[in-house]
């Protein structure tokens, strides 16, 4: 299964991005084999309409099962449920890292969006 | 003849001067003024309005046959604002996002998606002795300025010796639209670093689309030469400066024309409008 993670830059290390829609970008791993990619969302960061529905649509194409993420939009959110995607969160999100593993031992919650 | 009159910054008296230029103009030839600030229009506040028309504007979002479609993503794709989203079982359109630029409808493969409509505002036409009014209004929640100003002004009236376009402020895409294609436009100025930094704006963006202009200067006070000396220094006309007085400032806020109830203004913009028209010879197209 893939799993999304909201995030500044591409790496393990690197901080979570609160924003869904207006991302820097996410990081995605597959919880099966461990295989990691990483989606480019930089050009939605300033657009002035669209950066959810467009984030939501890259999430929805790259096969990802679930978001983790801090903040979801409305219009991305209806995306996101319409296509089945969970969105989990939880509080003081740190690190992509850190947040996997907080995944991984169930300590995060779902996100109504 | 087409005027526009935009300012950049708000709040320096466009409407003040493009209500009050049309009723000086419209004792003298036949007038239109065009309120295209459509998100917050009111320019018919300062008119008593006889014989009020108002049509409803429609723009096409597309509709999705979910028996026809193949969700292979072309319509997606082509959005370039988003607005349409394509999932494994189903497609999603956000009418709020839609530029109605018919992009999916054209592109789409399975010919799936047909013309389907959103109310984006109205126009409402109305009488003032010998001028036109025409007042475009942006519905509650439609982020759809431009379309709608391009609606407003096809409006045409083409029985009017002038045309006068009263613009949002700003310099973004709906201000574009107003002044495009007029042969003239006023910016209305205020003696502000404020007022003084958005009129750079707008001139450096008239410069760039290539347009006709000058300068009024409005709240003028003695002291103060801060546009006068930046409209030298560009080699813009001024047309005329407003002074800053509080009576002028009372009377518009009751909602009245200064020009019916001030001579000194109505024979103040009764030469603006004669300034006008001298520069605009020439340059006025049918």
């Amino acid at each position: 299964m893939r799993i999304a993670i909201s995030a500044c830059a591409d790496g393990w290390k690197e901080r979570v991005d609160d924003r869904f829609g207006r991302a820097e970008g996410f990081f995605v791993c597959d919880t099966d084999t461990n295989e990691t990619t990483y989606i480019d969302n930089h050009e939605n960061v300033d657009v002035a309409h669209g950066a959810g529905t467009s984030a939501a649509q890259s999430i929805v194409n790259a096969g990802v099962r679930v978001v983790i993420t801090g903040r979801v939009g409305p219009k991305a959110g209806s995306v996101l449920r319409a296509a089945g995607v969970r969105v989990m969160t939880g509080d003081d999100l740190t690190t992509v890292e850190e947040v996997y593993q907080r995944f991984r031992d169930g300590e995060l919650y779902e996100l109504s969006v | 003849m087409k005027i526009a009159v935009a300012s950049g910054k708000g709040g320096t008296g466009k409407t003040f001067v493009s209500t009050n230029l049309a009723n000086v103009a419209s004792k003298a030839v036949r007038v239109a003024l065009y309120d295209l600030d459509v998100d917050e229009p009111n320019c018919h506040l300062f008119f008593n309005r006889d014989h009020e028309a108002v049509e409803t504007v429609k723009t096409m979002i597309p509709v999705v046959d979910g028996e026809k479609c193949l969700h292979c993503g072309t319509c997606s794709d082509v959005c370039e604002f988003h607005a349409i989203v394509s999932l494994p079982t189903d497609v999603l359109v956000f009418p709020e996002l839609c530029h109605s630029c018919y992009g999916c409808l054209e592109m789409c493969p399975e010919e799936a998606i047909t013309e389907g409509f959103k109310d984006i505002g109205t126009i409402t036409v109305s009488e003032h002795r010998s001028m036109t009014l025409v007042t475009g209004k942006l519905r509650i929640g439609q982020p759809a300025t431009t379309a709608l100003v391009r609606a407003t002004k096809d409006e045409a009236d083409t029985n009017v010796d002038v045309t006068f376009y009263d613009s949002p402020p700003g310099t973004s895409c709906p201000v574009i639209e107003v002044v495009k294609d007029v042969d003239y436009v006023i910016l209305v100025g205020e003696p502000t670093r404020f007022g003084l930094h958005d009129l750079d704006l707008m001139v450096q963006t008239l410069k760039q689309l290539d347009r006709h202009f000058g300068v009024i200067i409005n709240k003028a006070a003695e002291q103060n030469h801060l546009l006068e000396d930046y409209c030298r220094e560009q080699e813009i006309d001024v047309i005329v400066r407003i002074p800053e007085r509080s009576d002028i400032a009372v009377a518009y806020a009751r909602g009245e024309l200064v020009t019916e109830t001030m001579p000194e203004l109505e024979e103040l913009f009764g030469r603006t409008f004669k300034r006008l028209r001298q520069i605009t010879v020439g340059s006025a197209h049918e």
